[in-house]
């Protein structure tokens, strides 16, 4: 899945951010990112399914190295 | 008669002496007044007690932070005559004359960093209220594009760039950039 950022600008002045295909805890090296982008506090943070995922690689490195265990 | 004081707004110091002269009526007694008040304001190293601000204008919350956005808002509106005095702003704006503080010294500072609006005190509430409510739109409308013009300028820093814009109903706008 290809990695993005989401960035939208409420006409109120907010600014949400939302990260695709970022999963672990790399994503909230972002949230430092927007920070910088847009002169923001940071008011509010929320975890989506992604976060709570690993990389599909490292799944893959895991399954190589029980294979050749056995 | 005038009095000359640096960094005091108008708004103050003109009502400071409406309020002090009340039925005076003599030269000498306004320039007893004048001279008195330009002594508290001396004492107070030109800068007028929140106490005093507070009982002669009415004190409103307002949504503005970015002082650039606010005095770029209140030009687009038109407005005349803004004397920016670092963390204090003052303008008249159709017959209003208000001042936007930022001053946590002078207990004039919202606890989130907004400015606090002062307005006199015997000011029209409904048309001060519509006037607030455009030009809070404009300011929140203009602290979009801002957000939007420094994101872009930024991104480029970080060798990033937007790959899809996108303008929604609620004119949101919706930046898409991709990550190596």
């Amino acid at each position: 899945m290809k990695k993005q950022l989401k960035i939208k600008l409420l006409p109120n002045g907010e600014i949400q951010m939302k990260t695709h295909g970022i999963k672990g805890k790399k994503c909230l090296k972002y949230a430092e990112l927007l920070r910088q982008l847009a002169d923001a506090d940071i008011v509010k943070q929320e975890y989506t399914k992604e976060y709570y995922e690993q990389e599909e690689d490292y799944i893959q490195t895991n399954e190589q190295q029980n294979l050749f265990e056995l | 008669m005038s009095i000359v004081i640096s960094a005091v707004p108008v708004l103050i110091i003109s009502t400071l002496i409406s309020a002090s002269v009340g039925t005076y009526q003599s030269a000498k007694a306004l320039s007893e007044t004048s001279q008195m008040i330009k002594k508290r304001l001396e004492d107070n190293n030109n800068h007028v007690d929140s106490d005093i601000i507070k009982s002669i204008c009415r004190e409103y919350d307002t949504v503005f932070v970015n002082k650039d956005v606010l005095l770029k808002t209140l030009n687009d509106y038109g407005v005349d005559d803004i004397k920016d005095d670092g963390s204090r702003i003052t303008c008249r704006l159709e017959g209003f004359t208000i001042s936007f503080y930022k001053d946590i010294q002078y207990g004039t500072a919202d606890e989130s960093g907004n400015y606090k609006m002062f307005v006199k005190t015997d000011c029209n509430e409904e048309e001060l209220q519509e006037l607030m409510n455009n030009i809070s739109e404009q300011y929140t409308s203009n602290t979009q594009e801002e957000s939007y013009n420094k994101i872009k300028e930024r991104l480029k820093k970080h060798n990033l760039e937007i790959n899809d814009e996108e303008v929604l109903e609620d004119n949101s706008i919706v930046l898409t950039i991709d990550i190596d």
